[in-house]
């Protein structure tokens, strides 16, 4: 899923894509009508400048699909409907924008031959901003699900522009905060094929996520150490860009003397011990007021 | 509280969208509909959803009990007349995709447990409630999703067996959903050499760190914030009880018989919101005493650490 840039335009070009709009994009082609190889939609979402440099940044946040029909190689998507289906989404999320469109292949073929038409329509309705084009693959062909986003970049010779060109650039997935736990909730959930995923909410379940989660980090720390290890030992040839993460990452851990450390633990620790002591006597006090007020009732 | 029997399967992706929805403002209620089908008694499957728009702003600032009056419900009627004309064409375009267009329910967002019933007006019985607030990770490190509906008995004006049902939630994915999760999964499991050649592996990667987090204010403060606005009211309701049963004491003093149960009965003031008031202080209290316990825990793991060091 991810690709390296080659950019040599003045102004980098990147795409984030959330979970969310990935899935849609699935789910609209499991539904594609009989007959269909794809489904062809628009994306929604926003730009983001960065402030320091001219990159430009494309966040992908939904997308929908829309209905096309095809005839002898020729393509013709429905207008009217993805302008109605863009009014009434903007209803309900206000700050989306179209910010291209997807398409799915089945053969493996990125760019075909349509693409250029209805991205021509797309650059309108992006309103003069660039126009992001998604292909995913659906065929699994590969090992992975590929996704790329090109951007159309006018090849120029001489001062003269020839001709247009799809050009792609780098796509990362970007999720939210609870689409990032629910992501992951699934993935750590090991289900059989088919079966449903149950998202229980018990306490245990509370506790697990935050042991997975220490586990974690601790097999991060192991690997990374391991590496450190081969490294020094010659095993394996050390590449400067990784030690010197490594280092800043070490570099991260604050140096506290023991007993101020301690101090900031125990307080801490008393903090917590007391807000939990605290809702306990709530509880408590609770419980006694509902008794009194059965006992009031005749 | 009992195992619930009956399922609710959603799609990963209708699920993606309430929560994608629901986050774009903490504070405000945002509401929508489920889109699926029943697939026996006991199991509805939802296969996608959507959003309605904001509604107009109303004079209510506060999601509190008492603020059913006339002002919010003028609102609300223009407000449902707005969403059902929104719902109807929504439909329509979905239709012609191929999605299910069939409504089995509607959802909306909590706020560290509360929420504005209005929604119960709506005629879907099936309602998804989801807390984005105690869904990040600071806060619980889970997704908060419950189910209720509205048990057939309860349509007919009888509450005695209780009104609503609690459903369980699952989730289910496609094939290319799946093959799209074990991507994400790839990403998070790359060999440590290999993440750090690929500068940016995506943020679907290893970032449940941030369960990890030390911070403990902004949770706590807020579930204290409503713990000592309803203790308020529960002291009020529990005043008009004792003031009740005051009075039916002093009747009896003077000498009058009474009858007591009679007059319980007749004018005695419903327990019911008491006891809500008190359950709802007992969630908050439970919200509380989590997050206690997985902050010593975290701390301890701190402590750990740098004693190793």
């Amino acid at each position: 899923m991810l690709q390296l840039s080659s950019s040599t335009s003045a102004r980098t070009m990147s795409a984030q894509i959330h979970p969310v709009a990935l899935f849609s994009i699935l789910e609209a082609y499991t539904r594609r009508s009989e007959g269909s190889t794809r489904v062809i939609g628009t994306l929604l979402g926003k730009y983001v400048d960065s402030v320091a440099t001219t990159d430009r940044s494309v966040v992908i946040e939904g997308a929908f699909a829309i209905p096309y029909y095809e005839k002898d190689g020729e393509i013709g998507i429905h207008k009217e409907y993805a302008e109605q289906m863009y009014n009434l989404q903007k209803r309900a999320h206000k700050n989306l924008r179209v910010v291209g469109w997807f398409s799915t292949t089945s053969n493996g073929e990125m760019i075909a031959e349509s693409t250029a038409v209805i991205q021509s329509y797309y650059t309108q309705q992006c309103l003069d901003h660039d126009c992001l084009h998604l292909a995913v693959d659906t065929s699994l062909s590969t090992d992975n699900l590929s996704l790329s986003a090109y951007v159309l970049t006018p090849l120029v010779a001489a001062g003269r522009s020839l001709a247009n060109m799809f050009h792609e650039i780098k796509l990362t997935t970007f999720s939210s905060d609870c689409e990032r736990l629910f992501v992951d909730s699934l993935v750590r959930s090991n289900n059989v094929e088919g079966e449903p995923v149950d998202l229980a909410n018990s306490e245990q379940d509370n506790m697990s996520s935050l042991e997975s989660s220490m586990a974690n980090l601790g097999e991060m720390l192991d690997r990374a150490s391991k590496y450190v290890d081969d490294v020094v030992e010659g095993r394996i040839e050390g590449n400067n860009a990784i030690g010197r993460r490594i280092a800043d990452a070490v570099g991260n851990v604050p140096r506290i003397r023991p007993e101020v450390f301690d101090k900031m633990f125990n307080d801490n620790l008393q903090d917590l011990l007391m807000v939990m002591y605290l809702s306990n006597l709530t509880k408590t006090q609770l419980t006694i007021a509902e008794k009194l007020q059965e006992s009031l009732v005749v | 509280m009992a195992r619930p029997t009956k399922t609710l399967i959603i799609d990963s992706v209708a699920l993606l969208k309430v929560i994608s929805h629901c986050s774009q403002s903490s504070i405000s209620n945002n509401t929508g509909v489920l889109l699926g089908m029943e697939i026996d008694d006991n199991t509805i499957h939802v296969s996608s959803s959507f959003g309605h728009p904001e509604k107009r702003p109303s004079a209510v600032s506060r999601d509190d009990d008492d603020d059913e009056s006339g002002s919010k419900k003028d609102n609300d009627g223009r407000g449902s007349e707005e969403e059902e004309a929104y719902e109807a064409d929504m439909l329509r375009m979905l239709k012609a995709v191929n999605t299910d267009a069939n409504i089995v329910g509607c959802y909306t967002s909590m706020f560290l447990g509360t929420f504005t019933p209005s929604l119960l007006s709506a005629p879907h019985p099936l309602v998804l409630l989801y807390d984005p607030a105690q869904s990040s990770s600071s806060a619980t490190g889970n997704i908060v999703v419950r189910c209720f509906k509205l048990r057939e008995s309860a349509l007919d004006g009888d509450s005695t067996k209780g009104l609503y049902d609690e459903w369980a939630v699952k989730v289910s994915n496609n094939g290319l959903a799946r093959s799209a999760l074990y991507d994400l999964n790839r990403a998070n499991k790359a060999q440590a050499s290999e993440v750090l050649k690929n500068n940016d592996y995506g943020k679907s990667g290893a970032v449940d760190f941030e369960r990890l987090d030390l911070s403990t204010n902004p949770f706590v403060e807020k579930n204290l914030e409503f713990l000592s606005t309803w203790v308020d009211e529960l002291v009020q309701e529990q005043s008009k009880y004792s003031n009740f049963a005051r009075n039916l004491y002093k009747e009896e003093q003077v000498g009058t018989k009474v009858d007591k149960k009679e007059k319980w009965k007749q004018g005695g003031p419903s327990r019911l919101d008491g006891l809500l008031v008190g359950t709802q202080l007992d969630t908050y209290c439970d919200n509380v005493l989590g997050h206690g316990q997985r902050g010593i825990k975290k701390t301890w793991v701190m402590g750990a650490v740098s004693a190793g060091k």
